[in-house]
């Protein structure tokens, strides 16, 4: 009897003992591993899909982009009067090593890199091949419009120096496996040419690539039209022309009747190239955030300053009807207070100034308007006094701050342009200030990238 | 799994059926006087099996043949009877002061404290009754040594910080392990913001017989890979057989706020907004050429008035607002109510308790309401079989607050200007406040979290033959967590909701296991063994499902069927398991020399596959040096000596139950699905590995009057468990790795004393502890938390890294900051902060901690109180960049700043000159740090126990009057609000001592009768 019971005991526990070992090989529910997320065309698409989300997210161009461009860049347009100090350290110039939010855009911008990377690693999953041009196309499209943005913020501009001799941005052109190799990962910073190289070479094999229509996502317009801000950028004015030129005079897109319309739209409107999707289910507007009044569930922590508001005419709907007040007579932009709408970024308004500007220094004419006829396109739409039918470059700089205000181009505009900044200091064209420095975070855990910091940054 | 619990329940059906003890009974005395002695223990060495015995001092208990009962009860010298075939024990208990001889719980077992070779430290049920807070965790502070209790600040029903001898991990818990009656309960923080919440508030204090925490890795290591951090097992009370005891507690507490800094107020704000707003237009007029109004604005010629106009707003010349106190609620306090009832006979005893409390925090809408319910049933089905059933069901309501660093947090108030009116002439709230008025989200708003949790189980014990004993126990801690939001459309700026809107999370836990092990305990002549070998298994399984939804149609309507867009809906799962093994062996020769092995293999699906299990040895060893022969000529003094050591290993699971694979998770963009690389792998990933070694001495003097402890003990961690920075250009920023080592190295050290026995008696308990914590290697990783918190090679976990601030320029009223160029060490200052480099500033671990506990009883009185105190630890004020910053913006002041600030030059004073807009000493800097010592008052309590000669004529057995007061005094330098805090968004690993609107500590003056009928 006695051995009989130690046999029950001894059993049981054996039970258990076998019962439960296949219990500790569990999978997640919620997330899946490698093998699974790339096994069909179907998971490649959605792959895309994903790129595109981390390129809306809002330290990316849901809004930093933007913001940091326009708060670097400021020259008596805005005051920064939020309470947060990284954005308030970027408008005053006071920028650490350690500033969260340009460590954030730098971050979340290679996150995107990195899901286009594996991307164009396994297309070879999908068969279709119109689908495999798209797809290819649209990875590029993001990967070089991403690219171009780092190596404006982060890097000195194209004409400050010697472009093949600036240190740009890190070029990481491959997918990061996922059993992490830090030697995959050091990568040291490219040239300025060196990553322009690549921003060009991936637009250009988008605008192959890409068709005509492709819902609200790129199209080879897309790519056209960031490529003329590239060639702008570089001051290739010829080639900028000829891109800006094929857009408007595609008829593909039409500017909206008021200009008011072009803003705070949940669709794309006919004047937008491409825009960032934002709805009440997904995506945020930074952008409206910290632009809108509270009575928006905005932060208006950015103002609008007198000097900016002078600029217009009376009449100009740009004035009337994108600048309003608050309760407490805050000047802001009107550009952005629906928190669900769309981001623009870039609308056919900005290609006639491309179009204008290139053919005004180039002195050239390419397309049917002039570059007078060309602001007059947008002055007649803001209902705003005519243009000058010998416009210079300061009106059409001038232009550009009226029309494109707020939307991410005051310190491309400046730097192109080597103009001065006057407020919050007094800095040149090509300042060190004016150039965002390599989070430190990305100094510490990347070691090629010893002794590559910019310049005017210790720590 | 299912099949074996099945099972189980059929192995119990079983074993019963075929198992048979004797039974033994007797009455015990006291050998003073011979009176019986109701309530004495009896436990059935070597086994769970206990009983106590009834008013006459009678008991009666199953036991194997042979058995050895040991009998113990407090202010008696314990006893071991070997009873041989003896069907009655009738013993004589001698009466002793000693503290050595109580039985204390282990890892699947006990032990008599007098034979432990491990570090365990005990805190009884009494001392942590009735007390006004909302878990025991929260209770233990103070009362034993070397474990670090911290509240983060007066939010009701939050998380709390437990540290056991140190922190050793920087990516994964520090927190210790928890054991209730046998079994692990679920202590995951599932709050849904970034405030953690404490699932321990739903355990009945009142229901807890004692507490042991096992502290060195001898006594912890039976819990293998999550004992690195301690582990506290809980003992919930069990039934006395004998005529059934009814007690009912009633108690009523008013709460105030602990400690409350001062603010400007309405005539002292606006003065100050001058000088301030004089001082920025005179540097600018002088530096720039320009004035006030065209520096911010491009418009010059801006008045002051108009600039309070233009930036704030609603604002009244002559308001005095003290928004600071609109924090605060006027009615906290708590109510309580107790009721049980306990007894039974030899064959059965039970311990049934209902709790009803209802718990007002300081701050307006915090609440925590509980009611719970226990039955503890104990039967003996024969002399060798026997079974129970733990069951405890709760279920709480959180009335929750928003985070600290949300505006919408009561303790954000006190930052709005008193120029600005909390409501308007008409009586509604001012919608135009400089931030966010938070009195609309208090009367706009809903939080409630409500958690229904049942943790029970059900156990049977076998006494094979009188040596061996079969347990096998299955419990299940079922949690079920509601967290309920409603937003009117007055919150919509901050909720970013259009006309209102909410937020409904539910989250399911089921966490079951099962323990089943075999004990030998066998006395051969002169050599005790005892051993312990067995198996368990944990499976936890989570699932939850939320919703977000905003636009309803009026704030009438607040659930989320009647908004009328869901702007987010998710269900989630994942789940982990546990399967281990274990033994022990003790062995004790002569009652002297004493040594036990244990160990535990543990495997876990948490583990990278190429590490499933892992294998967690202890040894250690005892020395009653008393026993000696050699020591019988100063036993008079010296009555107790022992010398123990010990050395194991204990590990760390991660938190994560997927840390190890390399995994994506889905996105959206529009309305299309995407899915993006989620996390990066790593197949070798494994606990973290803790070796301790621990050197004890026990002592008792004068028979024991005197008792203590000094322990040395070195806990040195390897691979720790890191989520490392990789190189952001990968697409991802952390990694999960094994890599580094920590050390905690400390000693501790308790006295408890009988100063005076008799009628008039006094009794001390004194424990003191230090902990070294230094980060000795993590690869070159710094791992940034808090505002300047780190872990960093050569230093604690999270010490404070950070600028230096040097004070304030006598000439200029400029703030100055050492450069401290590591290139270059020198004591320069600069008034450009950029200028300056950072360095180590502060550390928010303490140098020690510790409590010293009084009690005092004359007659029917008794007075007890305990002094808490926490010495050398720093606490960072994180918002003192709005609030110390000298008008930078339109944050209120602290009073003692604008007094103290420069005015003109040869002034000495640390506080800059106030400039409005402009930084002048409000970046983050070492001015914001102070040392956050302080000394407690945690409770006094003063009691009346009416005499029997009144309690009979009311027909009671007993009848308790008592006043306790919680947090009644606190000594400190700190001078803002309480030294004990840390700020709930930020509260981890590293982010550790810092302030930011942090709610102070809540004071509770209660009032209580107790009944026994």
């Amino acid at each position: 009897m006695k051995k009989y019971n130690y046999l029950i005991v001894v059993a049981y526990l054996v039970f258990f003992l076998v019962g439960c070992s296949s219990e500790l090989d569990i999978d997640p529910q919620d997330s899946v591993t490698e093998e699974v997320a790339l096994d069909s065309e179907e998971s490649i698409q959605s792959l895309l899909v994903g790129a595109y989300d981390r390129m809306a997210d809002g330290d990316v161009y849901g809004g930093w982009f933007q913001m940091t461009s326009d708060l670097l860049g400021t020259n008596g347009d805005v005051t920064w009067s939020g309470t947060f100090s990284d954005p308030r350290d970027i408008w005053n110039k006071t920028i650490t090593v350690n500033n969260a939010q340009t460590e954030s855009t730098w971050t979340e911008a290679y996150e995107a890199i990195n899901i286009t990377n594996i991307i164009l690693a396994n297309l070879d999953v999908v068969t279709d091949e119109d689908s495999r041009a798209r797809i290819e196309g649209e990875a590029k499209f993001i990967r070089g419009t991403i690219y171009f943005n780092l190596v404006r913020l982060y890097a000195k501009d194209w004409a400050d120096g010697d472009p093949t001799a600036n240190l740009g941005v890190p070029l990481k052109l491959q997918p990061t496996a996922l059993e992490y190799n830090p030697a995959e990962n050091a990568i040291s910073r490219s040239t300025v040419a060196d990553v322009y190289t690549q921003v060009i070479s991936d637009l250009t094999s988008a605008e192959t690539l890409l068709g005509e229509e492709n819902g609200f996502y790129a199209t080879t317009w897309s790519a056209k039209a960031m490529l003329a801000r590239v060639y702008q950028q570089q001051r290739n004015y010829a080639e900028a022309v000829v891109k800006a030129n094929d857009i408007i005079e595609s008829g593909q897109f039409a500017l909206v009747d008021r200009v008011s319309q072009a803003f705070n739209q949940a669709n794309n409107t006919s004047e937008d190239i491409f825009a960032i999707q934002v709805t009440n289910q997904d995506g945020e507007n930074a952008l409206q955030t910290f632009y809108a009044a509270t009575s928006f569930n905005g932060r208006r922590d950015i103002r609008i300053r007198a000097e900016y508001n002078a600029l217009f005419d009376e009449t100009d709907e740009r004035k009337s009807a994108l600048i309003y007040y608050d309760a407490s007579d805050r000047r802001l932009s009107g550009k952005y207070k629906d928190q669900f709408a769309n981001i623009s970024i870039v609308r056919l308004a900005e290609l006639y100034l491309i179009r204008a500007e290139a053919n005004l220094i180039t002195n050239e004419q390419v397309g049917p308007n002039t570059p007078g006829e060309d602001l007059q396109v947008l002055r007649t739409r803001a209902r705003a006094s005519d243009a000058p039918t010998e416009p210079t470059i300061d009106d059409i700089l001038l232009e550009r701050k009226l029309e494109l205000g707020f939307e991410g181009h005051f310190i491309h505009d400046i730097r192109r342009h080597e103009i001065s900044i006057s407020q919050q200091g007094d800095y040149e064209w090509n300042d060190n200030l004016l150039v965002l420095p390599i989070p430190q975070r990305e100094m510490d855990a990347n070691p090629a990238l010893q002794g590559q910091q910019n310049p005017g940054y210790v720590n | 799994m299912k099949r074996g619990l099945l099972l189980l329940v059929a192995g119990m059906l079983f074993l019963t059926s075929y198992a048979q003890e004797r039974v033994i009974s007797g009455k015990i005395t006291s050998s003073e006087d011979g009176s019986a002695l109701p309530g004495v223990n009896i436990l059935v060495k070597g086994t769970t099996t206990g009983t106590v015995t009834d008013v006459n001092g009678n008991y009666t208990i199953n036991a194997g043949p042979n058995a050895t009962l040991v009998f113990t009860f407090i202010g008696f010298t314990s006893i071991e009877v070997e009873t041989g075939s003896r069907s009655t024990v009738d013993v004589q208990l001698e009466s002793d002061v000693k503290q050595l001889s109580e039985v204390v719980v282990v890892g699947y077992g006990t032990q008599v404290k007098q034979d432990l070779t491990g570090n365990i430290a005990s805190v009884s049920g009494k001392e942590i009754q009735n007390q006004p807070v909302p878990s025991f965790d929260q209770a233990m502070q103070g009362r034993a040594a070397g474990v670090f209790v911290e509240s983060g600040n007066g939010k009701l029903g939050q998380g709390i910080k437990v540290r056991v001898r140190g922190a050793a991990s920087v990516s994964a818990s520090n927190e210790p392990l928890y054991v209730v009656d046998g079994i692990i309960v679920t202590t995951d923080n599932l709050s849904s913001t970034d405030a953690p919440t404490n699932p321990l508030a739903n355990i009945n204090s009142n229901d807890i017989e004692s507490i042991q925490i096992l502290k060195d890795a001898s006594a912890a290591a039976i819990y293998g890979s999550r004992a690195a951090n301690g582990v506290v097992i809980i003992t919930t009370k069990r039934g006395k057989a004998g005529k059934t005891a009814f007690n009912l507690n009633y108690m009523k507490g008013f709460s105030s706020p602990t400690r409350k800094a001062k603010w400007l107020d309405g005539p002292q704000y606006y003065d100050a907004f001058k000088e301030a707003f004089d001082n920025t237009d005179a540097i600018l007029l002088r530096d720039e050429g320009e004035d006030f109004g065209s520096y911010m604005y491009g418009e010059p010629g801006f008045t002051f008035d108009q600039v309070l106009s233009s930036e704030l707003g609603e604002w009244n010349r002559n308001a005095n607002e003290n928004w600071a106190d609109n924090a605060y609620q006027d009615d906290a306090g708590i109510d309580q109510m107790d009721l049980s009832a306990s007894g039974g006979n030899d064959k059965t005893q039970f311990y049934t308790s209902l709790q009803f409390s209802d718990q007002k925090g300081i701050l307006i809408n915090d609440r925590f309401k509980k009611l719970s319910a226990r039955a503890n049933i104990d039967h003996k089905a024969s002399d060798k079989i026997s079974f129970g059933l733990n069951f405890s069901l709760s279920r709480s309501v959180n009335n929750r607050l928003s985070d600290d660093n949300e505006f919408t947090t009561p303790m954000q108030l006190l930052a709005l200007p008193p120029v600005q009116p909390a409501r308007l002439e008409d009586g509604t709230l001012n919608q135009n406040t400089v931030y966010f008025n938070g009195l609309l989200k208090a009367e706009n708003s809903t939080f409630e979290t409500t958690v229904l949790r049942n943790v029970s189980n059900i156990y049977a014990a076998w006494q094979i033959t009188p040596d061996l004993s079969f347990r096998s126990e299955a419990g299940v801690d079922l949690l079920t967590q509601n967290e309920d939001m409603w937003n009117g459309s007055e919150v919509d700026s901050q909720t970013g909701n259009v006309k209102g809107g909410g937020f409904s999370a539910y989250t399911n836990i089921i966490n079951y296991s099962t323990n089943n092990y075999l004990s030998y305990n066998k006395v051969f002549g002169q050599h005790n063994l005892d051993l312990t070998a067995g198996m368990s298994f944990q499976k936890y399984e989570f699932d939850a499902t939320d919703i977000t939804a905003q636009t309803l149609p009026s704030s009438a309507f607040r659930t989320l069927t009647s908004a009328s867009v869901i702007t987010d809906g998710k269900s989630s799962a994942t789940d982990y398991a546990f399967l281990s093994y274990f033994g022990r062996a003790n062995y004790k020769f002569n009652d002297k020399y004493l040594v036990s092995v244990s160990g535990r293999l543990d495997g876990s699906s948490k583990f990278g596959k190429n590490e499933r299990y892992g294998f967690f040895p202890a040894a250690s060893a005892g020395w009653i040096i008393s026993q000696e022969s050699f020591m019988e000529n100063i036993k008079s003094t010296l009555s107790f000596l022992k010398l123990r050591g010990s050395i194991g290993v204990t590990g760390n699971a991660p938190t994560q139950n997927f840390a190890a694979l390399g995994l994506y998770a889905a996105n959206t963009y529009d309305i299309d699905p995407g899915i993006s690389p989620s996390q990066l792998s790593n197949s070798n990933l494994k606990w973290e590995t803790t070796v301790q070694t621990d050197f004890g001495i026990d002592f008792g003097l004068f028979n024991d009057r005197i008792t203590g402890e000094i322990d040395y003990y070195v806990k040195n961690t390897t691979d720790v468990l890191l989520n490392s920075n990789v190189s952001g250009i990968s697409g991802f920023l952390t990694r999960f790795i094994n890599i580094g080592e920590i050390e905690n190295k400390g000693f501790e050290f308790v006295l408890n004393s009988q100063n005076i026995v008799g009628e008039f008696s006094w009794s001390s308990s004194f424990n003191f502890a230090r902990n070294r914590n230094k980060i000795l290697d993590l690869n070159g990783n710094v791992i940034e938390g808090g505002y300047l918190n780190r872990a960093v090679e050569g230093q604690p976990i999270g010490v404070f890294y950070g600028i230096e601030y040097a004070g304030v320029d006598p000439q200029n009223g400029d703030a100055l900051y050492y450069i401290n160029d590591p290139e270059n060490p020198s004591r320069e200052t600069t008034n450009d902060y950029n200028a300056a480099s950072r360095t180590i500033i502060g550390n928010p671990n303490p140098d020690f901690i510790g409590g010293l506990n009084n009690t005092l009883s004359y007659k029917g009185f008794e007075l007890s109180f305990l002094f808490q105190f926490v010495y050398g630890n720093d606490v960072f004020n994180g918002a003192g960049r709005f609030q110390r910053a000298n008008f930078t913006y339109f944050d209120n002041q602290l009073v003692e700043d604008w007094e103290n600030s420069w005015r003109e030059p040869g002034d000495q004073t640390d506080v800059p000159e106030a400039r409005l807009f402009l930084s002048n000493g409000d970046k983050e800097s070492s001015r914001f740090l102070q040392d956050a010592s302080y000394i407690r008052l945690k409770t006094l309590s003063f009691g009346y126990n009416f005499p029997s000669t009144i309690t009979n004529r009311l027909s009671m057995q007993s009848l308790r009057l008592y006043v306790a007061a919680q947090n009644l005094l606190t000594i400190t330098g700190y001078d803002l609000n309480d030294p004990e805090v840390n700020t709930d968004y930020l509260a981890g690993n590293i982010g550790q001592g810092n302030d930011f609107y942090a709610a102070p500590q809540i004071k509770t003056i209660s009032f209580g009768v107790n009944i026994g009928f």
